[in-house]
């Protein structure tokens, strides 16, 4: 397993065996990685009465059905937010937002992606990614779940480089029944399911 | 409470509405237009109404008329959220529209101001321009979009707006005055819609095809005798189909059928607005062979890309030539309708398109058939990127190419990519060109 060097990142593009579209500016080319873009979408928690985080609730039960209240409660937990280029998003200290970048990524079996900050943003107390692997096969804009840890808003704009990704080579080929992932061909974000085969674990549904 | 004490109390609730809609975000535009233009009629209509005899009815009546006015467009302001329509997309709409659009009304010149909003039902495409008898019309017009809710992402159904364009233009009296010389008068000149007479005996024709005389069957006389007002309306209808032709290019004639056919899958019936689609068909068919649209394949060097035009034109074009009954113009009447229309669009700054090269449409065709989105980002293992300008109507076309056309992507491999992700390929496609126009630009005011 080995880090992509730029010529090599490039070579792939080249090749179509590696996507990352657009890749605007010469600027976004670093020597191991490449700057990724802010999107346009914002998903924001909101803090009213139906915005906790219960695993209970979300268990058993898939993304589209369900009772009335598990799917109000999913749709209300955020605040989607679309914002067009040159509009400002302030992101306030201690606040998360999931945001998709501008970038479409499409990733061969031999690859994973790592997703992680600029420095130059990091500096500004921005936090980009908790979840920063980006598994082999995957395809579609990657979500940045961005977080203020500094003591002031910070000023967000579609369009800006705010994160990276570096590309690391695997032992082998994952397999294709592995590479399938819940948020494959994602368009912009959308919240996870804590529960997710952890519902041995969780409360039963009452009948 | 008497009407007048009334409607002054309702000019204050739209101005509570008014504060109310400033709490929201807005795309395609800020509110700050909208704002300033709703305190200038507000005030003018409150300056008027307020030194109103309680007594005059008539004036009373027009005044509730307007503030009725202004409370719709106040709330479609409130509706106007992004997220609700595809911004990217209203952006590159506006660009094509607007210029057409733009007018001397009756205190300054000015590009109307953009209203876009989301509403039920498959049939609420609509560009409206507010009409001028508004006698609060003392700036800007409003001009409102309206998207069908459902079809939020569906880019390629959205082609369908080139017809709306027409409707809008047609509501400037400079280019309705053009639009009735030059495009209609060779529509209406010749034919079986000649006259409402000739028209009725067209309808009742006993040569018709089966469908239209079940349809005939089930309605009294009446429905079938063609009355002037609703000739005038089918003949707005063929002219903002030349429209939508025109200023959409291919994808047009396939959001057209596609559309049109989902709403009336008999594709026969009528109405005191619409003449049958396949009529409307029979006159794109000749449009298509007068712009050379039908040999646009011959000229294609790459084989796949051919199979997928050919394919394409063979739905949305037809290779068979309509027949008799539906055939209300002749070929040369439309080439003369479609000739003058180029020019005016062209005058106004609304940009027509035709088929593109193979070298602007290969690339696009084949990102989407990788599904990767649509957009003219060009990194060929060099380390500068080469970004393309890329009209928004190629990423269209591109996306109903893919859409009928072969499942292989570049490798070999087949990969069936369903419709709604096909439209959300090209709508994330036409966000990433908006970011590329934009790049483009700003390098571009460097340069300068």
């Amino acid at each position: 397993m080995s880090a992509l060097v730029k010529a090599t990142i490039l070579r792939k593009i080249a090749e179509n065996q590696l996507v990352v579209s657009p890749i605007i500016s010469a600027g976004q080319l670093g020597a191991s990685s490449i700057d990724l873009r802010l999107g346009n979408v914002f998903l924001m928690v909101r803090a009213r009465g139906l915005s906790d985080v219960d695993p209970g609730r979300f268990a058993h039960s898939d993304s589209t059905t369900g009772d009335h209240a598990i799917q109000q409660a999913r749709r209300q937990k955020h605040e989607r937010y679309e914002a067009p280029f040159g509009h400002k998003f302030l992101l306030h200290p201690g606040m998360l937002a999931l945001v998709p970048t501008l970038e479409w990524i499409k990733l061969p079996a031999n690859l994973q992606g790592i997703v992680t900050a600029r420095s130059s943003w990091a500096r500004e107390g921005l936090s980009i990614a908790t979840a920063s692997l980006i598994h082999p096969g995957y395809k579609g804009v990657i979500t940045l779940e961005l977080a203020n840890l500094g003591q002031i808003p910070l000023g967000l704009y579609p369009g800006l480089r705010i994160a990276q990704i570096a590309f690391h080579t695997l032992t082998e080929d994952a397999k294709e029944k592995d590479m399938g992932s819940r948020f494959n061909m994602a368009f912009e974000p959308v919240e996870g399911n804590v529960a997710h085969e952890d519902e041995p674990f969780l409360p039963k549904k009452k009948a | 409470m008497n009407s007048k004490e009334f409607l002054l109390q309702e000019c204050e609730n739209v101005r509570a509405t008014l504060q109310d809609v400033l709490r929201h975000d807005y795309a395609a535009g800020s509110s700050e237009e909208f704002y300033n233009e709703f305190c200038e009629r507000l005030g003018l209509l409150e300056s008027l109404l307020r030194p109103a005899d309680p007594s005059d009815v008539s004036a009373l009546g027009t005044f509730a008329e307007e503030i009725s006015l202004l409370s719709t467009l106040v709330h479609h302001m409130e509706r106007s959220h992004a997220g609700e329509f595809p911004w990217p997309f209203t952006e590159y709409l506006q660009t094509l529209a607007t210029p057409l659009c733009k007018e001397h009304l009756a205190q300054n010149e000015g590009e109307p101001i953009i209203r876009v909003y989301a509403e039920g039902g498959l049939d609420t495409y609509q560009i409206n321009l507010e009409n001028d008898l508004s006698v609060l019309n003392v700036g800007r017009r409003i001009f409102t979009i309206v998207f069908p809710r459902t079809l939020r992402h569906h880019v390629l159904l959205h082609a369908i707006f080139g017809h709306e364009i027409g409707h809008a233009a047609w509501t400037i009296p400079k280019h309705k005055v053009e639009l009735l010389d030059k495009v209609l008068r060779p529509l209406r000149a010749s034919g079986p819609l000649n006259s409402t007479s000739q028209a009725t005996a067209w309808l009742r024709d006993a040569s018709a095809p089966g469908p239209i005389i079940e349809i005939r069957n089930q309605y009294a006389d009446e429905y079938t005798e063609i009355k002037r007002k609703q000739l005038d309306s089918w003949f707005q209808e063929f002219m903002c189909d030349l429209f939508g032709l025109v200023t959409f290019g291919g994808s047009f004639l396939a959001a057209h059928q596609t559309l049109l056919l989902a709403l009336d899958p008999t594709g026969h019936r009528w109405g005191p607005y619409h003449p049958p689609y396949i009529c409307r068909k029979a006159m794109l068919w000749h449009a298509c062979r007068h712009l050379k649209w039908n040999e646009f394949a011959t000229s294609i060097k790459d084989e796949k890309l051919r199979a997928d035009i050919e394919a394409f034109l063979n739905i949305y074009c037809g290779s068979t030539a309509p027949g008799p009954w539906e055939n209300v113009f002749t070929e040369a009447q439309v080439a003369a309708a479609v000739d003058a229309l180029i020019p005016i669009l062209n005058a106004a700054g609304t940009s027509c398109t035709s088929m593109p090269e193979e070298s602007r449409l290969l690339p696009l065709v084949r990102m989407l058939k990788d599904q990767i989105p649509p957009c003219g980002s060009d990194l060929s293992g060099s380390d500068t990127p080469v970004n393309r300008d890329v009209d928004f109507r190629d990423i269209l076309l591109a996306g109903w190419l893919v859409a009928d056309g072969s499942t292989a992507q570049s490798d070999g491999r087949e990969q069936h990519i369903n419709f709604l992700e096909l439209n959300k390929l090209c709508e994330m496609g036409l966000l990433q060109q908006r970011a590329i126009d934009r790049f483009n630009l700003a390098r571009q005011g460097e340069d300068a």
